[in-house]
């Protein structure tokens, strides 16, 4: 099937600060991939090389269109969500829908409506009287009423507290995913979209370090939680981190065989958090 | 409706509140005038009807109203004279003057609005993040920045246009009546205003404005789409530097000359084309243009360059926008 998004050798410098190093990805439809990489990884830069907003070396095509000279077109089909609160401070709820209707014309305002009237944004009030997970709520209205094939996530739960985290992932899951779409999503916060993703890709200091299907992330790495007389066994056999936990040995291992490893201990699924942990060194 | 007319249409949403303000206060004063213009017609008919009944012969008596004579010499006029005059100067020095005054003021208003407009069009929406949500919509760039430059150059222009029709409508109504009496007297008309001509020569004056003021126009979204902060002190402080430079170093006006010589030359060719200083007495069934006509600068060189400056500014803005610079 073909990609939704290519990248091939994409780089991005800002003075003399490498952003995006050689950056190559084949993204194909149907996939929630996440994007997970610390502070100053290059994430953001990916994301909007990805939505047109900057210049860069390499090639990318999203949906099939290069994203700088033809961003338009990648936008007809793509819902994007920042980090930031993006939506026109000065304008009212309804005149934000009136202005999506003009502009897009993938957009549904009966849809639109229909996800508003679950939620208490009021349509005479301006967008800068709404709180910051109204606000998201509202953008998030927007985006998945328009018929889109890629939705752009980036930090979309940057500041919503709990019920509005759950409630956003919800939504892309029933609202709009299904087997023709493709969800990328950056975030921090590895652990709450882990159980929705089925890629993931880690970025840092620019840099792919890796990019892998949930399921092949489960069978590449594994946690095993040995006794503290195992520990040196399970040291042998080269894991990438250890630390302790209550009183045990807690090791991150990669492409170990699960068949010499379950009699030095408790082996299971390592998590994405504590994969990130482990290649990032400890440092993120 | 297509993407271009909800930018517009967003635009118009964005300015309406100031918009309004303006017209309140621009029918205000229209108001004012007209009750003035009122007062000073019913002031000159009751003292002219005093002075009448005080003065067995009227024709004695020199009063102090100041008045032009049949050679345009200034001087006194009894009331009687006033009386019998007063219709050629109401349409001269209170209709054509005024007219033109209310326009000269709307303009610079609306001017000014353009001015404060599109220095802040396209650094308001990078301050805020805005821009990153309208750069997320299947518009291209091109067409965001043209309703920009639009909004704040046609838009204004036209409602700049509309404002002046609006009083040349509002005149017309109210004033026969103010004056009813005098012009009655007299047997003229504010019809012999050429409405006609002028409507078409104000609205060749506004085009005449959009072309000439354009590179000013191009260079304010310019610096909206570039600076890091404080964009009006930036789009002035520039251009005043460089000529205070240039003026210092090289003992030479041509940068002051360079970043004045449209504005200036715009207000020359509305001085020069004003026909109401050419008519003092007009006779009742004499026809009154208040304009000779812009075309001819319209199509001028100065036309051309004026579109060439504003077309490498406006690309200049539009290679700037693609590149989402921070604001500080």
């Amino acid at each position: 099937m073909e990609a939704l998004i290519e990248l091939e050798n994409v780089g991005k410098s800002y003075g003399s600060t490498r952003a995006l190093h050689d950056v190559g990805l084949e993204i194909p439809p149907g996939r929630i991939v996440g994007l997970v990489g610390p502070n100053g990884a290059g994430k953001s830069t990916l994301l909007r090389a990805l939505t047109g907003g900057i210049t860069y070396e390499g090639h990318i095509r999203v949906l099939g269109h290069e994203p700088h000279s033809g961003r338009h077109k990648v936008m007809a089909e793509t819902g994007v969500i920042h980090d930031v609160a993006v939506l026109p401070p000065w304008m009212k709820v309804a005149h934000v829908i009136d202005f999506m209707q003009g502009v897009q014309p993938g957009f549904d305002r009966g849809k639109c409506m229909e996800y508003l009237a679950s939620t208490s944004i009021g349509q005479g009030k301006k967008v800068k009287q709404l709180s910051k997970g109204m606000k998201t709520q509202l953008h998030l209205a927007l985006v998945l009423a328009t018929r889109t094939r890629l939705l752009i996530l980036d930090e979309p739960t940057h500041g919503l507290d709990i019920l509005f985290r759950k409630r956003l992932y919800t939504s892309v899951l029933d609202d709009y995913f299904d087997e023709e779409k493709t969800v990328l999503i950056s975030t921090h916060q590895v652990e709450e979209v882990e159980h929705i993703l089925s890629d993931v890709i880690f970025l840092r200091e620019g840099k792919v370090i890796l990019y892998r299907t949930m399921d092949d992330l489960r069978q590449e790495f594994l946690q095993v939680i040995a006794s503290r007389e195992q520990a040196e066994n399970v040291r042998a056999l080269g894991p990438l981190t250890e630390h302790e936990l209550f009183g045990k040995k807690v090791f991150i291992m990669r492409n170990a065989d699960r068949a010499v490893i379950e009699p030095l201990g408790e082996v299971m699924n390592a998590s994405v958090a504590d994969i990130f942990v482990a290649l990032m060194g400890g440092d993120a | 409706m297509t993407a271009f007319m909800a930018l517009i249409v967003r635009e118009w949403r964005e300015l309406r509140t100031v918009l309004m303000v303006l017209g309140a206060l621009y029918l205000l004063a229209m108001g004012g005038s007209i009750v003035a213009m009122h007062k000073g017609a019913a002031y000159v008919e009751g003292t002219a009807q005093r002075q009448a009944e005080t003065y067995d012969d009227a024709e004695e008596y020199d009063d102090d109203f100041d008045f032009f004579d049949d050679d345009d010499h200034w001087g006194w006029a009894s009331p009687w004279e006033l009386r019998e005059a007063i219709s050629a100067e109401l349409i001269l020095f209170v209709y054509a003057h005024s007219m033109r005054g209310s326009a000269v003021l709307i303009n610079i208003t609306m001017l000014l609005l353009a001015m404060f407009y599109l220095i802040d069009a396209l650094y308001k929406e990078r301050s805020d993040g805005s821009t990153y949500f309208y750069r997320s919509l299947p518009v291209p760039d091109h067409i965001l920045l043209l309703s920009k430059l639009a909004a704040g150059t046609v838009g204004i222009l036209l409602l700049s246009y509309l404002m002046g029709l609006v009083s040349v409508g509002i005149s017309r109504i109210a004033l026969p009546g103010v004056f009813k009496e005098i012009l009655a007297a007299s047997g003229q008309s504010l019809s012999q205003i050429a409405y006609g001509d002028f409507l078409w020569d104000w609205l060749m004056y506004h085009l005449l404005l959009l072309i000439w003021l354009a590179p000013y126009a191009s260079y304010l979204l310019l610096v909206s789409a570039v600076t890091r902060g404080r964009p009006l002190l930036a789009a002035l402080g520039l251009p005043i530097v460089l000529a205070v430079l240039v003026r210092y170093f090289l003992q030479s006006d041509l940068l002051i000359n360079v970043f004045t010589t449209n504005f200036i030359e715009v207000g020359k060719a509305l001085a020069h084309e004003w026909e109401g200083n050419r008519y003092f007495f007009i006779e009742p069934d004499e026809s009154v243009e208040l304009f000779r006509g812009f075309g001819r600068y319209i199509w001028s060189s100065r036309s051309l360059v004026s579109l060439s400056v504003a077309a490498v500014f406006s690309y200049g803005t539009w290679a700037a926008y693609r590149r989402n610079m921070a604001t500080s």
